[in-house]
């Protein structure tokens, strides 16, 4: 279970890192200015945009591997899909208000973070759907055949 | 099924041939002791069994000849073991402590309960001294299968399956107790129930 967290983890860290750098990248492109977007909270922080840039993709990084280790939640024999879900929702929003308030991804007020967390909800709202419905219909599978299996 | 399933079905444990005897003498046959007593509950008279192999390489079948001086109910257990490979009996001990026979169509489930087993069947509980992995080698074929890490479930017994709200799978017995699965065990349960079908 420890190998599978830390694999996961790592893979979820250097996603993060990718996905960080390409949306610096297409943000810097839409602006049209020439030089690299980031956030001013890491500029200040570092003082240089390489130093901001590295920072920006080690948080990044830091915030992919969290959710995709999260996924491991869904393995959890005992536990149920709401639980997993939720719990999955929780740790990856969580994850989201810390590394954005400190990057400066997100302003620490209420309303960012309740965005933030809104628009998180309704994907693991979907989420859930998704899978509680396909998981309905394979149950609803199981009961023919064991309908078939007992008839005389 | 092959000429040593059938003898292995048949013989008392010290007679067995290649197979290796787990808990509480043997699943599907009464140890000698348990079926000595049993007879004697009953009236009856402990036959010796002889089992005696022929080959015949014309026959495609596999023909069991019974031959007794009468048809009691020492050979019609026999008979009944080897018409319906599926009929068997576990022996487990009942609330009072004592060592019963219980035909494995009653059983519901069977899950581990602090080292022991724990026997649903109908009303009643029962306990065994084994491991489930022991019990999932030895049952699965008769439509016994495992669905979680703490228990193996009767298919036979099952009444129906329900996913419920909160994500987890519900599985209702024919005497209304159940039991819940995880969902990671549905595409075994949807195997076994195709096979059984």
């Amino acid at each position: 279970m420890a190998v599978k967290l830390f694999k996961r983890a790592a893979c979820g860290f250097v996603l993060g890192m990718v996905v960080g750098a390409l949306m610096v990248v297409a943000i810097s492109f839409a602006s049209g200015n020439g030089s690299l977007i980031l956030p001013a909270k890491l500029l200040k922080m570092t003082g240089t945009e390489a130093g901001a840039l590295l920072a920006h993709m080690l948080a990044s990084g830091a915030y992919g591997a969290i959710p995709m280790a999260g996924t491991l939640l869904y393995e959890l024999d005992s536990w149920g899909l709401l639980k997993q879900v939720v719990v999955h929702y929780a740790s990856y929003t969580a994850a989201f208000m810390c590394f954005g308030t400190a990057c400066g991804w997100i302003e620490p007020n209420l309303v960012d973070m309740g965005i933030v967390a809104g628009v998180y909800a309704v994907c693991h709202c979907i989420i859930w759907l998704i899978m509680y419905n396909r998981y309905r219909a394979e149950v609803k599978r199981l009961n023919e055949l064991l309908a078939k299996t007992k008839a005389p | 099924m092959n000429y040593l399933w059938v003898i292995n079905r048949l013989v008392p444990d010290s007679y067995r041939l290649s197979r290796k005897t787990t808990f509480c003498g043997s699943v599907g046959y009464p140890s000698p002791e348990v079926w000595e007593h049993m007879a004697h509950r009953q009236g009856g008279i402990v036959k010796r069994i002889v089992v005696r192999f022929e080959e015949s390489r014309d026959e495609t079948n596999i023909q069991v000849l019974f031959r007794a001086s009468s048809a009691d109910a020492q050979v019609e257990e026999l008979m009944n073991r080897v018409r319906e490979p599926f009929v068997g009996s576990l022996a487990v001990v009942d609330p009072t402590g004592s060592t019963v026979l219980l035909p494995l169509e009653r059983i519901a489930s069977i899950s581990s309960c602090n080292k022991r087993l724990k026997v649903l069947a109908g009303d009643e509980t029962y306990w065994l001294k084994a491991s489930l992995q022991e019990m999932e080698q030895t049952l699965v074929p008769n439509m016994f299968l495992r669905i979680s890490r703490y228990e193996i479930v009767n298919l036979r017994k099952v009444r129906r399956f329900d996913f419920t709200m909160s994500g987890t799978l519900r599985i209702e017995f024919d005497q209304g107790a159940e039991t819940w699965a995880s969902r990671r065990y549905i595409p075994a349960i949807r195997q076994r129930l195709k096979e059984g079908s």
